[in-house]
């Protein structure tokens, strides 16, 4: 399911999946400007995605309801273990602060606000699965779609993130368990997100069957 | 080219921490159920051999638990 929502409303939606960002942090952490999420078009997109309960506002920070964007991306999907896998994976704090952290997010748009406008939430979402998925099965079309996309800095980021996180996180070696456990029962679902139609994906794909 | 490990490394931590533990435990057991089965051992020599093997498998019941759940 799409989500539709304007430019403004759609960064200050990935900037906050995992922490709270008040509209002057916004504006100075997409374009270094701190008033550029004041101006009107832009309050006026983050207040219809308030109203729609995508963003969730805590007095003046405002954050994404990231519970329900999953909930939404993954609508479609018609195994209830895989969907509920799914969320439970994407509620866990340790995925949010290791993943969609906005630090991380930003390297993954090349700090571009434009690229970040014009990516779905479900390309975000299935990019770290993709990448562990492929890692796992095809190492050389794991590196095409990393250089394809740009990605060396964001899998950089997603380290650095998760040694930051993994003590704060994960209170004993069994939730890490049970953690990687729900990741391997995601992966192990034959590749659906390499064949959820995402473009990038589409491309390497084609890539790959030239060669052979 | 990089990778993500972070699967990787708590599966590490896991067989460090754990699995060389539960692989002692059986061990330990079998051991005992061996020793028992193909030696001649006296009846009090089973029941101390046997107080010694549950100490043991206790000890490292206890450091499987510490190591998963503290």
């Amino acid at each position: 399911m799409i989500i539709e929502v304007g430019k403004y409303a759609k960064l200050a939606i990935l900037a906050s999946l995992a922490e709270s960002k008040s509209l002057s942090e916004l504006g100075i952490f997409w374009y270094n400007e701190n008033g550029r999420f004041y101006k009107k078009k832009a309050r006026e997109e983050i207040t219809q995605a308030l109203d729609k309960d995508f963003l969730i506002k805590n007095s003046t920070k405002l954050k994404a309801n990231t519970e329900k964007l999953v909930a939404f991306t993954y609508d479609k999907i018609k195994d209830k273990n895989l969907k509920e896998t799914l969320c439970k994976f994407w509620c866990h704090p340790f995925s949010q602060k290791t993943f969609l952290c906005c630090e991380v997010l930003k390297q993954m748009f090349s700090n571009s606000p434009e690229k970040a406008a014009n990516t779905s939430l479900n390309y975000v979402l299935n990019t770290p699965l993709i990448l562990q998925k492929l890692q796992e099965t095809d190492l050389e079309m794991y590196s095409l779609f990393v250089t394809n996309q740009e990605l060396e800095e964001y899998i950089r980021a997603i380290h650095i993130n998760a040694e930051k996180n993994i003590t704060k996180a994960f209170m004993n070696l069994k939730q890490k368990t049970d953690w990687v456990e729900n990741l391997n029962k995601i992966i192990k679902n034959n590749g659906r997100f390499l064949n959820s139609g995402n473009v990038a994906m589409m491309k390497i794909k084609q890539m790959m069957k030239k060669r052979k | 080219m990089t990778k993500l490990k972070i699967k990787e490394n708590i599966e590490e931590e896991e067989t460090k921490k754990v699995k060389y533990l539960i692989l002692g435990i059986v061990v330990i057991f079998a051991a005992w159920i061996l020793i028992n089965i193909f030696l001649p051992v006296t009846l009090s020599g089973k029941v101390i051999s046997g107080i010694v093997m549950l100490l043991l498998v206790l000890y490292l019941g206890f450091e499987w638990y510490r190591a998963y759940y503290l």
